[in-house]
């Protein structure tokens, strides 16, 4: 009894392949995979600009290190300094937060590639994500 | 290349000369109205525009600047969402106000002729001055002297932590320092650039002129590109600032 049920039920399917009606329906399901095509295509392409946009140029992320790095050399030697004009201790202090800011540059710099890389993982997972979705619904 | 001694002599560092409009001063302060008032009065007033006049439409499906502007403010709702989260939306207006008027200043100084404000590093500097005092009063305000846990890493030995912590402060101090040199260097380092190869271009003549012309095209559009994206790097850092005073990581 189980086996004549699946039979009508193909039965009919293969059957309206045969017809000469079904050609129709197939042009029109090639032309929706081809729409579906164009579409993962368009917005493959359009989560691979923003992620560009997002992670900018490498000159950008290497300019951002940068500036960390300066940043805290700067700082610390600017305390350091200023420590020494009040306490009358000229390069002593100066010396120590001049290290001591290097040391502080160089965690910035660390902490701030390690939220680049997260960034980039990120944009990375969601690209394949949106991908994966976008031929699912193919 | 043209000759500072004659006439008509190539300075790229003329473009970010202030000179005064209307000359003020109140109480020994001088406090004249420059070119770079003038821009950022012309920014302030342009997005206030923007914002208002796009949006009073109201309309369901929006027109041309309306979407420009709904998409203006979900960009940054969106950043305030994913990088501060909890808590966080309370600070949306303050964080779209900083986020368009970088993107607008730094967008107006596309403009030949125009004046790049972000390219004066006072000017960025008290942006981020503003927003470290205001980052780390809102960290005592929520946490109260909790907040200064955030200097002590946790899991370090007794015996590093003075130094741990010294270097930590320091870290933090660095802050305004690093945010307010990045979007000033990058603005005027770019324009400096624009203008050397500009005078290439004049240097060369005819003849050999039109190899540093096409390159100041890909870099004015560089240029752009650079101008949105300090502008949302400007904006993000203070989310994530904002985030670290809110939740302490």
């Amino acid at each position: 009894m189980a086996e004549n049920d699946t039979n009508n039920q193909t039965e009919p399917a293969e059957s309206h392949e045969d017809t000469p009606l079904t050609g129709h329906a197939h042009r029109f399901n090639s032309r929706l995979d081809e729409l579906g095509d164009g579409l993962h295509r368009i917005r493959a392409r359009r989560v691979a600009g923003r992620t560009a946009v997002r992670r900018g140029t490498s000159i950008g992320l290497a300019f951002r290190l940068i500036t960390e790095l300066v940043a805290g050399l700067v700082v610390g030697g600017y305390i350091g300094y200023q420590l020494d004009t009040w306490l009358g201790t000229m390069p002593v202090f100066f010396l120590i937060f001049f290290v001591l800011g290097m040391a502080a540059g160089m965690l910035n710099v660390i902490r701030t590639a390690r939220l680049m890389q997260a960034d980039m993982a990120r944009d990375d997972s969601a690209h394949e994500d949106r991908a994966g979705k976008g031929s699912r619904r193919d | 290349m043209a000759n500072p001694e004659h006439g008509g002599g190539f300075d790229p560092m003329h473009q970010f000369q202030i000179h005064r409009i209307v000359e003020l001063n109140l109480f020994g302060v001088d406090v004249s109205f420059t070119n770079s008032a003038l821009m950022m009065v012309i920014a302030v007033a342009l997005i206030t525009l923007f914002t208002i006049g796009s949006m009073s439409g109201r309309a369901i499906v929006p027109g041309r600047m309306q979407s420009l502007a709904e998409l203006s403010y979900e960009f940054v709702a969106n950043m305030v969402r994913d990088t501060v989260g909890r808590g966080g939306q309370k600070y949306f207006p303050f964080i779209f106000s900083l986020f368009m008027f970088v993107l607008m200043a730094n967008m107006l100084g596309m403009i030949p002729y125009s004046f790049t404000i972000t390219s004066h590093i006072i000017i960025t500097f008290a942006l981020a001055i503003v927003i470290f005092i205001g980052v780390t009063t809102i960290g005592f305000i929520k946490h109260g002297a909790g907040f200064l846990k955030f200097f002590v890493p946790s899991g370090i030995p007794v015996i590093l932590a003075p130094l741990l912590v010294v270097i930590e402060v320091i870290s933090y101090l660095t802050r305004p320092m690093s945010l307010s040199v990045r979007l000033f260097a990058n603005m005027m380092a770019g324009h400096t650039m624009l203008k050397v190869f500009a005078s290439f271009v004049i240097g060369l003549g005819i003849l050999g002129g039109w190899a540093p012309l096409a390159l100041m095209v890909a870099f004015t559009g560089l240029e752009f590109l650079v101008a949105f994206l300090q502008a949302y790097v400007f904006a993000v850092l203070t989310c994530i600032y904002l985030n670290d005073a809110l939740h302490m990581h």
